[in-house]
């Protein structure tokens, strides 16, 4: 236990020092591996795991999820996307906000990072919502909160993650996100709703109206993206290709849309390709160090008498629920997603097991935590995305004010989620 | 950072670059020809693999430079400008054992695939071998990476204690 619980006082030492999350978590592994139980076993991993991990077609989606994003930030489907959904709902006071969380809905179905999302609406978005004369601080804050959409709406790069880390099934995991991000925008709308009965000069009504033939021409401009949406989940989910070509799928079907309508600008395709390669190389290195600290914290013994140690105590499954909601509440304001999966996925999932907790419900739980520390103050990472976006229009006082109704929100959806685990699980069960 | 370097740099992320584009349209082909004529691309899964390990380790070398890695900077702002060499020097030095001994490994399983001239297992047989030797040669780039950003920031400490002891 004693060498396990050093590696993890040497790890988070490091983290706190400002090392990059890969190189903290490998260096820690790498050496723990070595003191227990020395330098052969460590360097045939060595030999091993990275070229077996990296080139796992499985893990392919990683890249072609990030290409969908690029190419769908860089082509401006995102605009048709924003204007059709302001224009369904111009009418309705907050037309704006809840326009952004409509549209960033579809966007998810289509793109699986929630910084991106984050960042590219509050440059849209944002500036439209000033000039309406919205409060700029709950407008920033509704366009980072519905970023967060992403990480559960299919594709998602966390989910993809998080079953490399566990070994549960992708495709399932991908479709266990579908009704808590639906159900995570349906609550935001709702809860838009309500928050300007109590505080209407946040939202004015805007006077612009649209007749229907307006509004059907602007959906009828996103039928290429539902289309694209229906091809790569009902795919996944009826089982006509795995999640890996999906992503291939879905990255090639947002490139002849770009391209059939001739809206990729010069050089888009290269950079995308280049940043789809660049962000995947970042967070495979990150996932391969968690995977060798997992074989450290093995190794080491830590795994085994931690599970003694929960089941000495008599920890029921509830009790470790409402732990790990504090413990990646606490951590995740200030650790990015990615790494506080890889940080505590390898010793909080074999627990999770031992007291027979879902596995599938348990990453969309922790999907949706992730997603709530990343909008929290003072470091989620959708609220740095939204501040650096906003260019100096917008200071952090402001945001952080902003977004704690949608904190509120957070924590009714949060609630239901686990009042109800079905909402996660019905889908995958279905696809048996 | 040297023409040579850039020009480096250039020819990683271009292979990269074709990487992932030959991967989706690989990807994307074999599910169309699957649906449509029935023949589906024997060769997928084992070139897309070899197609994302390369592009992977290729990709490592112009991620450090850009200093693209996610860090924790929420300790930062506390930080004098001596804790902040420390950490750029523990960070250099953390990412050159882990990436350093990753390249170890690659370089092992690249020159065994090369004295076979290693070919995929499936009806193509492409050959695999020239994609981990990109492999190792994207790793070891990294590693060069590290050493000579390791080097340029132990430099002007040096150059500091000079200064100041004149």
């Amino acid at each position: 236990m004693s060498t396990g619980l050093w590696g993890f006082a040497a790890m988070i030492a490091l983290l706190a020092l400002g090392v990059p999350v890969a190189y903290a978590i490998g260096a820690v592994a790498i050496v723990g591996i070595y003191i227990a139980i020395g330098p052969v076993f460590l360097l045939s991993t060595l030999q091993s795991l990275p070229y077996a991990f990296a080139s796992d077609y499985n893990f392919a989606v990683v890249p072609m999820f990030v290409l969908m994003g690029a190419l769908a930030a860089r082509s401006g489907i995102i605009t048709d996307l924003y204007a059709a959904a302001f224009k369904l709902t111009s009418h309705i006071r907050g037309s704006l906000m809840m326009a952004t969380v409509m549209a960033q809905a579809m966007f998810a179905a289509i793109s699986g990072s929630t910084t991106v999302a984050a960042s590219i609406f509050t440059r849209m978005a944002l500036p439209e919502m000033t000039r309406y004369g919205y409060n700029r601080g709950v407008s920033a804050g509704c366009v980072a909160a519905a970023g967060t959409l992403a990480g559960l709406i299919p594709p998602s790069i966390a989910m993809v993650l998080y079953a490399v880390l566990t070994g549960e099934p992708v495709g399932k995991l991908l479709i266990a996100g579908i009704f808590p991000g639906l159900l995570t925008a349906a609550g935001y709308l709702v809860g838009i709703r309500l928050m300007l009965i109590f505080r209407p000069e946040w939202a004015p009504l805007i006077a612009e109206r649209f007749t229907l033939k307006d509004k059907l021409k602007a959906v009828s401009n996103t039928w290429a993206v539902f289309l694209l949406i229906g091809l790569v989940l009902g795919g996944i989910y009826f089982g006509v290709f795995p999640p890996s070509a999906a992503g291939a799928v879905g990255a090639a079907g947002v490139l002849v849309i770009a391209l059939s309508s001739r809206r990729l600008p010069r050089g888009a395709l290269w950079d995308s390709l280049i940043e789809s390669a660049r962000i995947s190389a970042m967070l495979f290195l990150i996932v391969m160090a968690g995977l060798l600290f997992s074989r450290f914290l093995l190794i080491s013994g830590f795994i085994g008498e931690l599970k003694t140690f929960v089941m000495s105590v008599e920890l029921t499954a509830a009790m470790f629920i409402a732990m790990v909601l504090v413990l990646f509440l606490v951590l995740g304001c200030f650790v990015d997603s990615v790494s506080l999966m890889v940080i505590t996925l390898p010793f909080l999932y074999p627990i999770s097991k031992a007291l027979g907790i879902d596995g599938i419900w348990f990453g969309v739980l922790v999907i949706k935590l992730i997603e709530i520390a990343a909008i929290t103050p003072p470091v989620g990472l959708n609220l740095f995305a939204a501040l650096s976006a906003a260019r100096g229009e917008l200071t952090s006082r402001e945001l952080f004010k902003g977004v704690v109704p949608f904190l509120v929100m957070e924590a009714v959806i949060l609630a239901l989620l686990i009042a109800f685990p079905s909402i996660a699980t019905q889908l995958p069960a279905w696809m048996d | 950072m040297t023409a040579l370097a850039q020009w480096i740099e250039k020819a990683a992320l271009a292979v990269c670059a074709s990487a992932v584009f030959l991967m989706m349209f690989v990807g994307a082909l074999d599910i169309v020809m699957g649906h449509t004529v029935g023949f589906f691309l024997s060769f997928k899964v084992e070139l897309s693999g070899t197609l994302l390990a390369s592009c992977i380790f290729l990709a490592c070398g112009p991620v450090q430079r850009a200093s693209e890695h996610i860090r924790v900077d929420l300790l930062e702002p506390m930080m004098g400008p001596t804790f902040l060499r420390v950490r750029d020097v523990a960070t250099l030095i953390c990412g050159g054992l882990v990436i350093g001994l990753i390249a170890y490994g690659l370089w092992q399983q690249a020159l065994k695939s090369i004295l076979i001239f290693e070919a995929s297992a499936d009806t193509s047989g492409f050959p695999v071998w020239p994609w981990k030797l990109a492999c190792a040669i994207g790793a070891s780039l990294c590693v060069l990476t590290l050493l000579a950003q390791l080097i340029q920031k132990l430099r002007p400490a040096r150059a500091t204690a000079t200064e100041g002891s004149a």
